[in-house]
């Protein structure tokens, strides 16, 4: 294992985990990215990662979206702990708010996707145990229902009403104001 | 929530990752729970009409329950609201109660209730826990009942040289991460009107090192030119109220809120 001198590129060369999608395809990632991931986490403890991480939950298209989240986030996260040590508070708080600023710019972008590839990375996120990502994805579903009507929000994600016409108008008795 | 239902959705979940597009339908019951938790109460209340799921969650103690305050954060409950608690009612129904009407706390000096919309905690504080400059001044301020208010006392301005009201609260007992604004509650007697000037006075609203200052008026009806200063408008209730400033409570924003209205140091 690296010891704690050597540099960053130095460290993640020498700890390089293999995760293995649903469709076979194999991604190299360092364990800093991996680990972004509690389920891999766990996996890496107790040292059943030799021979690759099988993810049989995840398609190649969406483990290399999740993968590229990881990455930036695991670099931020090393760049944030690198630069506290050589930098004054201010420059710091400086450096800081750059860092999220970038991060946030990242994930807006990173949210650009169509709906199907949103919701299979909440159920990735869910699977591999990323709560940053995990977040991320649900407040992005979240916000699209935002000031909408039960109407719109049915059709925009094609929801059955199986609720009876009784029912829908208790609820709507319920809370009047909700609908104003 | 049926548990046999979960399960029957979680078999398929592997199935339709790989298969067709994922839309909203195929989330577990678990993660349509984690992406509805994201929702205002007022979207909550409305989703609640798409389907039997949504509703299931959107009714759920759950789900109410990051919205409705556990008791003991609030540890200076009157006796009503010991009362309130103690009802046995749905975590939705006590969010719905508690945005309605406020509750008393501390010595019933201050009552709390919640934004119905955005589900953030508010609270109103009594005259009597304001810093009042002379407010112990018989011949300044007098101290009046109130009937058919949140609280059984008011001060009323006879007439001083210096306004000044100070009021503060800390920041903990506020909702995180929302965008805040203060506002002082009155009425204005017409004994009162010709003898204190109220047109031009400073505002001033801070928490931590932000703190924002702006001019207001507390004489009604004024038409809102280019709404500086800013002008009062009327409540529900009868009393007046006027927007003192705003702040964020975000997260590890520690300490005092402290809110001000003066006479103006510099006034012309």
């Amino acid at each position: 294992m690296a010891s704690a001198g050597s540099g960053d590129e130095k460290a993640a060369a020498a700890a390089m985990i293999t995760l293995i999608s649903s469709d076979n395809e194999k991604f190299e990632v360092t364990e800093a990215t991996a680990t972004l991931s509690q389920t891999i986490r766990h996996m890496i403890e107790d040292g059943c990662t030799d021979g690759g991480v099988p993810l049989p939950n995840v398609t190649s298209k969406i483990l290399a979206r999740v993968i590229e989240y990881c990455k930036k986030h695991a670099t931020a996260a090393a760049g944030e702990e690198g630069s506290s040590s050589s930098f004054s508070d201010a420059a710091f708080l400086e450096v800081d708010r750059a860092f999220l600023e970038e991060l946030e710019e990242f994930d807006d972008a990173f949210l650009e996707v169509d709906r199907a590839t949103l919701f299979d990375l909440i159920l990735a996120a869910n699977y591999l145990d990323i709560k940053g990502l995990l977040n991320l994805t649900c407040q992005k579903v979240a916000d699209s229902v935002k000031g909408k009507t039960p109407e719109q929000i049915r059709e925009m994600y094609n929801i059955v009403n199986d609720l009876t016409p009784e029912e829908e108008a208790e609820i709507r008795r319920e809370t009047q104001w909700a609908f104003e | 929530m049926s548990k046999s239902k979960e399960q029957g959705r979680g078999e398929s979940q592997a199935a339709t990752i790989s298969t067709i597009a994922c839309e909203m339908a195929c989330l577990p019951q678990e993660l349509l729970m984690k992406v509805l938790l994201h929702i205002t109460p007022q979207d909550a209340c409305r989703a609640a009409a798409v389907s039997q799921d949504f509703r299931a969650i959107l009714d759920s103690d759950t789900f109410w329950s990051c919205f409705v305050p556990n008791i003991n954060d609030l540890p200076y409950l009157a006796f009503e609201a010991e009362v309130f608690y103690s009802r046995t009612l749905s975590q939705k129904e006590k969010f719905l109660c508690l945005s309605d009407h406020p509750i008393l706390l501390a010595d019933h000096q201050m009552s709390t209730w919640l934004d119905r919309k955005t589900g953030a905690r508010c609270y109103m504080l009594s005259a009597r826990v304001l810093n009042i400059a002379w407010g112990d001044t018989p011949h300044y301020w007098r101290w009046i009942h109130l009937k058919d208010c949140s609280f059984t006392e008011a001060a009323e301005l006879l007439g001083v040289s210096w306004l000044e009201i100070r009021g503060k609260i800390n920041s903990k007992m506020l909702s995180l991460n929302k965008t805040y604004a203060a506002y002082i509650v009155f009425k204005l007697t017409d004994e009162l009107y010709g003898r204190q000037d109220f047109s031009v006075l400073e505002a001033s609203v801070g928490i931590g090192e932000c703190r924002s200052t702006r001019k207001v008026c507390l004489h009604g009806d004024g038409d809102e030119d280019d709404g500086l200063p800013l002008h009062p408008q009327k409540r529900a209730d009868g009393w007046m109220e006027v927007e003192m400033g705003k702040f964020y409570n975000k997260e590890g924003n520690d300490g005092e809120v402290s809110i001000s209205l003066s006479e103006n140091r510099n006034a012309s």
